[in-house]
């Protein structure tokens, strides 16, 4: 029997146990437990192999979104409309509907909108960026129904539609000094 | 509602604590299995940072994730990892780690008891390297982590045909290895 057709029979116990020890990695005790504090507070993480540049990178980022806010800001008559709110300011239900939206932005909209992505777009992150918890603040009236309009062009599930929905509903509402 | 239910459902609703007990119900197979694909091609420094972008990943998606906390939960996390571990092998050139000692140590005749096990990683690290990412990646997918061929060829969207053949030489690839460690050892300790 040649080695090829040896290939076709499938691993033994004993073969797959010597491979799960090959693999075997050194976990950090703490590991689990990082990763829970940024599961909950995700804008935290920062990959150890990015924070070299991270400085440098976020210095020039800072520089060119200031450039670009200012650069909109004298060039359109619809100038960028105030921050509305901060994140804890918003009531927590809206807060929750607020993270709601943040995750499936940060699924949908990397990486033009994620600045730890190398693909990330200035005048995208200028908008929102999807590790930011207080982006809905930042967003105008307007910029917030252009942002529903494209996630819902986006497919999503009919549930998360629901939520989007929910979260515009909410949104707007308590920006006009509605409770809700 | 059954524990494991109750259990992913907090981790939905960002309890810490429950994504704490998920992260450590799953790290052991998500480390595997970027250690696979990263270790042959000296990248094996990277494996935390990756494991923890696996796990970044999952909880940004946590909420739309429908399925058991510990098959599918596992694979799917796996998945991710995969895709993660492949993203970092095409976005940078191979920069092989140095390597061991391990011929030195036999020539000069001073073996450690940890030999034997350098000789096995030694080997599965060279069969292993002799697949291209994808199907490294299919060849632990399914021999770590017991996926179907199926489900591989659609997680890697590659050819079934060509996931079945290509594991078919990494298996021989690492039966030699193992042959050769262990007629080493017999070579240096007798049979």
């Amino acid at each position: 029997m040649d080695h090829e057709e040896r290939g076709e029979v499938e691993l033994t116990s004993a073969e797959r146990d010597v491979l799960w020890a090959w693999a075997q990695h050194e976990i950090p005790s703490d590991f689990a437990q990082r990763m829970a504090q940024l599961a909950v507070s995700p804008s935290r993480a920062r990959p150890r192999w990015r924070t070299a540049g991270w400085t440098t990178g976020a210095l020039a980022a800072a520089a060119a979104i200031v450039v670009t806010v200012w650069l909109a800001r004298e060039s359109s008559p619809r100038a960028r409309e105030p921050v509305v709110a901060a994140v804890t300011d918003a009531p927590p239900d809206l807060a929750r509907l607020r993270e709601d939206v943040r995750m499936l932005l940060a699924e949908h909209c990397v990486p033009c909108h994620d600045g730890d992505s190398g693909g990330a777009e200035t005048a995208a992150l200028a908008v929102f960026e999807v590790t930011d918890v207080a982006w809905a603040g930042r967003l105008s009236d307007a910029r917030l129904e252009t942002t529903r309009e494209r996630l819902l062009g986006m497919g999503l599930d009919e549930s998360d539609e629901v939520r989007v929905e929910r979260f515009m509903t909410r949104e707007l509402t308590w920006r006009t000094g509605g409770a809700g | 509602m059954q524990a494991d239910d109750r259990l992913l459902a907090r981790a939905k609703a960002g309890d810490a604590s429950a994504c704490r007990a998920l992260v450590q119900r799953h790290q052991k197979r998500v480390f595997a299995q970027l250690r696979g694909l990263l270790r042959p091609s000296g990248r094996e420094a990277w494996v935390e940072d990756l494991a923890q972008e696996t796990f970044l990943r999952a909880f940004r998606g946590l909420h739309r994730f429908e399925g058991d906390v510990d098959r599918a939960l596992g694979a799917w996390l796996v998945t991710i990892a995969t895709r993660v571990g492949l993203n970092e092998l095409r976005r940078k050139a191979p920069r092989l780690q140095a390597l061991d000692t391990i011929e030195e140590t036999l020539s000069t005749g001073r073996a450690d008891p940890s030999m034997h096990g350098r000789l096995i990683g030694r080997g599965i690290d060279e069969a292993v390297r002799e697949l291209p990412p994808a199907y490294r990646a299919a060849f632990l997918l399914r021999e770590l982590h017991g996926f179907e061929y199926a489900e591989i060829a659609r997680v890697l969207e590659i050819d079934l045909g060509t996931v079945k053949s290509r594991l078919s030489r990494a298996r021989s690839r690492l039966r030699e290895a193992l042959a050769r460690t262990r007629t080493t050892m017999e070579d240096y300790h007798g049979p």
